[in-house]
């Protein structure tokens, strides 16, 4: 998702792990298992013109209203706590992918890589945001913003 | 009705697809023969007439994939970004043609995902295992296999057919 116009906010305390965030489902394909599950490709992190500081995510289920104009396919909800276990799970030290608001309600799920500088680890963390952490939370059918 | 000769199109390995279009709908067959000469203009008519001989209207599991990656290729998407680009549609078809034209009706049915940058990503998964062959959007971008099963996971570069074909060979396996 493109951001638009947006200043860094000064860092803030972690997330409580129970928070819930939302990425928007921008391609149809991305929803699988007859819509009910989400593909790793939600999770790769784009080209730097998109997804500079990572992957973008959303304070609350529209916040994506913010930073698209375009119509989506769905809402997907993200589980903080379960993203920080990933590191774990990943072998990666603690911390090193975690959620964080860079301008409310603009945040990004932090520390993967782009698949062109590391694409063994970023298609591990896409495999498990995607299964361990993510839920189809919305459908729209039609797309709508 | 009358038969419509085909076109003939050679492709990197030798393999000959025939594309027959029929009828009022479209229809297709697609026949592959290994090749170490050109075919022939005479053995490929008789070939084309025995086929048109045969089924006026077949719809296989080639036909299937293609159809549904062409599909996506034609799709009115929202996010012009996610657009497959020409690069990236000639790749996968590339792979699912030479590759099927290798394993027959053992090669699984894909799914196609975009990759938000104009790629698409070709995903088999059975049960625990998924293959993921990730076509990218433009010329220069590298081509690569990711698989996985449980924790068992890696990423394989200079993707051949053969090489796929045995990843999908041990995909069957599960």
């Amino acid at each position: 998702m493109a951001e638009q116009g947006m200043s860094k906010e000064p860092p803030s305390e972690p997330l409580p792990c129970n928070t819930i965030v939302y990425r928007a489902a921008t391609d149809e394909s991305w929803l699988i298992e007859n819509k009910t599950a989400v593909d790793a490709a939600a999770f790769y992190r784009r080209n730097p013109k998109w997804d500079a500081s990572g992957i973008t995510v959303g304070e609350t289920p529209y916040a994506y209203r913010e930073f698209l104009r375009k119509p989506i396919h769905g809402v997907i909800s993200i589980h903080v706590g379960r993203v920080r276990d990933i590191a774990r799970a990943a072998e990666l030290p603690e911390g090193s992918i975690d959620v964080a608001f860079d301008k409310r309600p603009h945040g990004n799920i932090i520390g993967v890589p782009y698949r062109d500088d590391n694409r063994k680890l970023a298609e591990r963390l896409a495999s498990l945001l995607a299964s361990s952490a993510a839920r189809v939370y919305e459908l729209f059918d039609p797309p709508r913003l | 009705m009358a038969t419509v000769f085909p076109d003939i199109i050679r492709t990197e390995s030798g393999l000959t697809p025939f594309r027959r279009l029929s009828g009022e709908k479209p229809a297709r067959i697609d026949l592959y023969i290994s090749l170490e000469k050109s075919l022939p203009v005479a053995t490929a008519k008789f070939l084309w007439e025995w086929l048109a001989s045969t089924q006026t209207h077949q719809t296989g599991p080639l036909n299937q994939i293609i159809d549904k990656l062409d599909a996506i290729k034609n799709i009115d998407i929202c996010h012009d970004h996610f657009r497959l680009t020409n690069y990236a549609y000639r790749t996968a078809k590339f792979y699912i043609l030479e590759t099927y034209a290798k394993m027959g009706t053992a090669f699984p049915v894909p799914l196609f995902i975009s990759d938000g940058e104009g790629g698409i990503i070709i995903k088999w998964v059975n049960q625990r295992r998924t293959i993921r062959l990730s076509c990218r959007a433009e010329l220069g971008q590298q081509i690569y296999l990711y698989y996985e099963a449980g924790n068992d996971f890696d990423v394989k570069e200079d993707i051949t057919t053969d090489r796929l074909k045995r990843h999908l060979e041990w995909l069957n396996k599960a």
